[in-house]
């Protein structure tokens, strides 16, 4: 054993230098990779899409959501039926379109529609109980109420906050690129131009 | 020089460089551990410029009835007939509910950022709107808003909590979140914050 660990050991050194050398240029070429390598990041047009399926990974964008409620009458001055309940009002993210043309990032978003409705509580104001009108009433309940809430702006509320939604997001993940976001109706004229 | 020297010399020249590029491999990873907080502090920054992402406002419409007895014929001060009245208003109010930036705090282990966030809380509940849907004998509208507010903002935030406008303000949350990945290429974890633990 004491032949191995002498540094007259001609045969060893050469043995301990090529090792070192090895080692040293290992260390150089872990350096260079680590800090000279670019990052692998994804295409400028999937990372939006990404962080949309990561953040709603139902496939579906609530962009409105409300608690509404509607008074229906027979006749003017008659007591009414009102009825309230949940609507919901967004897109599916796979409508969304996002493409990239000469350095320009587009977003396409389809016009926000309804995604559901549920009639939660009715109250008849009427003394008397008009079976034909109340009936009528409740099976269109959910048709009514989604027309209150368009009324209300519902759905222009929607577009609104998805066009903030998108654009707060692009810039962030494309803070160096212009991007238009614009409705997928106008993009054929878009395309046009 | 005898070959055993020559091979001494070479290993103490590489064991010098293989010191000096440990040296400046700790060096570059302590620098490029600042330049990822400074990073995660411009990013979060940046985000913070955004409170919509964290907030959730939903509309919501309460119908608030009351009712009474009311003097029809009062004769000296005595009332003589009385009848029953009632009314109900349909009340529109705004429902705001989210996170409070100055309470999101971060901090960045090795591998990732943990971001620490209380519950979503209730920001507000806004008076929009009141209507009459219905009212029986009732003579004049006295309705103030004083009195119906207090019950309003209870039923109003009710209905908001059940819609759930707190999962709503959490899903904004989670989309900073993932926008954060995608700026420091790092993972980030929410968490509540450390005295809630």
């Amino acid at each position: 054993m004491s032949v191995i660990f002498r540094f007259d050991n001609v045969y060893l050194m050469k043995w301990i230098f090529r090792g070192l050398i090895a080692l040293v240029i290992l260390i150089l070429v872990i350096e260079i990779g680590i800090f000279i390598r670019p990052k692998n990041l994804p295409s400028s047009t999937q990372s939006l899409s990404l962080t949309f399926t990561r953040a709603f990974p139902g496939n579906e964008l609530v962009l409105a959501k409300g608690y509404y409620g509607t008074e229906l009458r027979k006749e003017k001055g008659s007591a009414p039926i009102y009825l309230e309940g949940v609507v919901r009002v967004g897109i599916k993210l796979e409508d969304l379109m996002i493409e990239e043309r000469e350095g320009v990032i587009y977003i396409f978003y389809p016009s926000p529609r309804l995604l559901g409705v549920d009639l939660a509580h009715y109250l008849d104001f009427s003394e008397e109980l008009d079976e034909e009108f109340h009936n009528q009433v409740l099976r269109s309940a959910n048709f009514y109420l989604f027309q209150q809430a368009g009324k209300e702006g519902i759905l222009k509320e929607a577009e609104i906050k998805l066009r903030k939604l998108l654009s707060q997001l692009s810039k962030v993940i494309y803070p160096d690129k212009p991007v238009i976001i614009s409705p997928e109706s106008k993009r054929g004229k878009i395309e046009r131009e | 020089m005898s070959g055993n020297k020559r091979y001494f010399i070479g290993i103490f020249i590489l064991a010098v460089m293989l010191i000096a590029e440990l040296l400046v491999f700790f060096l570059l990873s302590k620098q490029k551990d600042i330049a990822k907080q400074k990073e995660v502090e411009f990013a979060l920054a940046q985000l913070s410029k955004f409170p919509e992402l964290v907030t959730a406002k939903y509309r919501v419409d309460s119908l608030y009835c009351i009712d009474g007895r009311r003097n029809r014929i009062n004769l000296l001060g005595i009332s003589l007939w009385q009848i029953e009245r009632y009314a109900c208003w349909k009340i529109k109010s705004e429902v705001i509910a989210g996170y409070d930036w100055d309470k999101i705090k971060w901090q960045m282990s090795k591998d990732k950022v943990i971001l620490q966030v209380p519950a979503p809380e209730l920001l507000g509940v806004n008076y929009k709107k009141g209507k009459l849907v219905y009212a029986k004998n009732w003579g004049e509208f006295s309705l103030r808003e004083k009195d119906f507010m207090p019950v309003i903002r209870r039923r109003a935030f009710k209905t908001a909590r059940e819609l759930g406008i707190f999962a709503d303000s959490e899903q904004g949350l989670e989309i900073l979140s993932g926008l954060l990945e995608e700026k420091i290429n790092l993972p980030v974890k929410i968490e509540p914050p450390a005295e809630n633990k």
